[in-house]
């Protein structure tokens, strides 16, 4: 298969053997940029990019709105300075956390950069991907190996379980859209169309059989997938919910750190901001 | 979930978000309300956050403070809509980004390359994939490892919700030049993807 893709040549970064050029025409991939639907019968490639790019446009995350006290601070000073606010008739109220978010900026700052100098980016990147990430890194690059596989199963196989419902339920209302997609992706993870429906009945006895087991997903039922490891079950509904999931169980502790690293950064980010404003104004 | 937008889109969470509240939102924190300014922050904030992980990794959140106080420094005098208010923060942030890369390379005693390869650890987990498992984080690290150009564009677009002509004025490029380096990138992506064993 050779489509219009990009040569092997200019993928300097991938080794190339073994792999043909997905077929995306310009219009499916402006389609892709666009957000909107594929059509059902777009290459599977087209497909798993789209979902990649929709998972970047998810809901926040821990963290991503850390900042916001800061922001607000910054915000009413200058509204209190231009007089347009009612926080100009009570500019003490600020005052604590504009003290304080320094001080907790160089903390957290000392922390980030510990970890930048014990292991570097690569430090920071293994606390926070989720090990199916560190897995195929390992796979693709020789990168260390994920040891939080129980974990990760478990959340798996719950993926596999609700993607499979809603295969069934979209099979039960007549829904072509939502069963197309179901499909495409239950053929992924089961191997091939032919297998959807026997992996969809293991993945449900799995399911009823050891609703809360622990390590079950390892041992499930994945016929054959591609790295040997193991593929288990379930499927995400919502990729807020399944990310909720890889972070509290999977990753818990590693994300609390990443938090309060991030939030504290994003206060020290403010505090300098601020520095450098009020020299600008101060010029 | 891809959440199917009103128009046909499979975005949840990019583009106007605000929507028709927008004008009454500015309007309200231009005159100072801190609510209704934060209702701005929150309405960017992740997106900012997102872009800037990929394009200034080691100081994301320093570099999106320093975005937040320019825009409010600015805020009383913009004008214009949801998308012309993104396009202006976003270049904002760019900017902010790229005096970071400078002081950076001014202050840096590390070799660059290091940083570089770290970006090449992520790969997308196929079933991860097909289950819709992928997270945020383990895309955008994903996005680090194309060329940077590349990269910043498909942000820009998908991320920030801007549009070609938005892109092309802040990146500095030619709109087609936009638009082809945006497809060069979600080839990359496929081609990764295709590798790690997703064949139809």
């Amino acid at each position: 298969m050779s489509g219009p893709g990009a040569s092997s040549s200019e993928m300097p970064g991938f080794p190339c053997s073994g792999w043909a050029d997905p077929e995306l025409d310009e219009h499916l991939l402006d389609t892709i940029l666009a957000g909107q639907h594929l059509v059902p019968d777009a290459p599977v490639q087209a497909h798993v990019v789209a979902e990649m790019l929709a998972s970047l446009v998810g809901p926040a995350g821990p963290g991503e709105l850390g900042g916001e006290a800061s922001a607000r601070a910054a915000f009413a000073h200058a509204a209190s300075i231009a007089g347009i606010s009612p926080a100009a008739r009570r500019p003490a109220r600020r005052k604590p956390s504009w003290r304080a978010a320094p001080i907790k900026g160089r903390l957290a700052g000392v922390l980030v950069a510990a970890m930048v100098g014990l292991g570097g980016t690569a430090a920071a990147y293994a606390g926070v991907l989720p090990s199916p990430i560190q897995n195929l890194a390992h796979h693709v690059i020789g990168a260390p190996a994920s040891h939080r596989a129980s974990a990760d199963a478990r959340d798996r196989r719950q993926a596999s379980h609700r993607l499979c419902l809603s295969y069934e339920r979209a099979k039960t209302h007549h829904d072509a859209g939502a069963l197309a997609s179901a499909a495409h992706r239950l053929a992924i993870v089961a191997g091939n169309p032919g297998k959807i429906d026997a992996y969809c009945a293991a993945v449900v006895r799995s399911a009823a059989a050891a609703p809360s087991a622990h390590p079950a997903g390892r041992h499930g039922p994945h016929p054959g997938k591609a790295h040997g490891k193991a593929k288990a079950h379930g499927r995400a509904k919502a990729h807020g919910r399944a990310k909720a999931h890889g972070k509290a169980k999977a990753h818990g502790k590693a994300r609390a750190h990443g938090k309060a690293a991030t939030l504290g950064r994003q206060d020290a980010g403010m505090a300098n901001g601020r520095a450098n404003q009020k020299g600008r104004r101060g010029r | 979930m891809l959440v199917p937008a009103a128009a046909g889109g499979l975005r949840a969470d990019t583009g106007p978000v605000i929507g028709a509240a927008f004008g009454t939102r500015l309007a309200e924190a231009q005159g100072g309300d801190e609510a209704a300014f934060a209702c701005l922050f929150r309405d960017v904030q992740p997106a900012l956050l997102r872009y800037l992980r990929v394009i200034a990794p080691e100081a994301a959140d320093d570099v999106a403070g320093e975005t937040w106080l320019q825009v409010v420094a600015g805020l009383a005098g913009f004008a214009g809509g949801e998308e012309a208010f993104r396009a202006w923060l976003f270049t904002i942030a760019r900017h902010r980004a790229i005096d970071w890369g400078r002081a950076r390379g001014r202050r840096r005693t590390i070799p660059l390359a290091e940083s570089e390869s770290a970006h090449r650890l992520a790969a997308p987990d196929t079933a991860d994939l097909a289950l819709e498992r992928i997270s945020t984080q383990a895309v955008l690290a994903l996005m680090s490892a194309l060329p940077p150009d590349q990269a910043e564009i498909i942000l820009l677009r998908v991320v920030a919700g801007l549009d070609t002509s938005d892109v092309a004025r802040i990146v500095g490029k030619s709109p087609g030049a936009v638009r082809v380096a945006a497809h060069r990138g979600l080839r990359r992506l496929a081609a990764t993807v295709d590798r790690a064993g997703v064949t139809p």
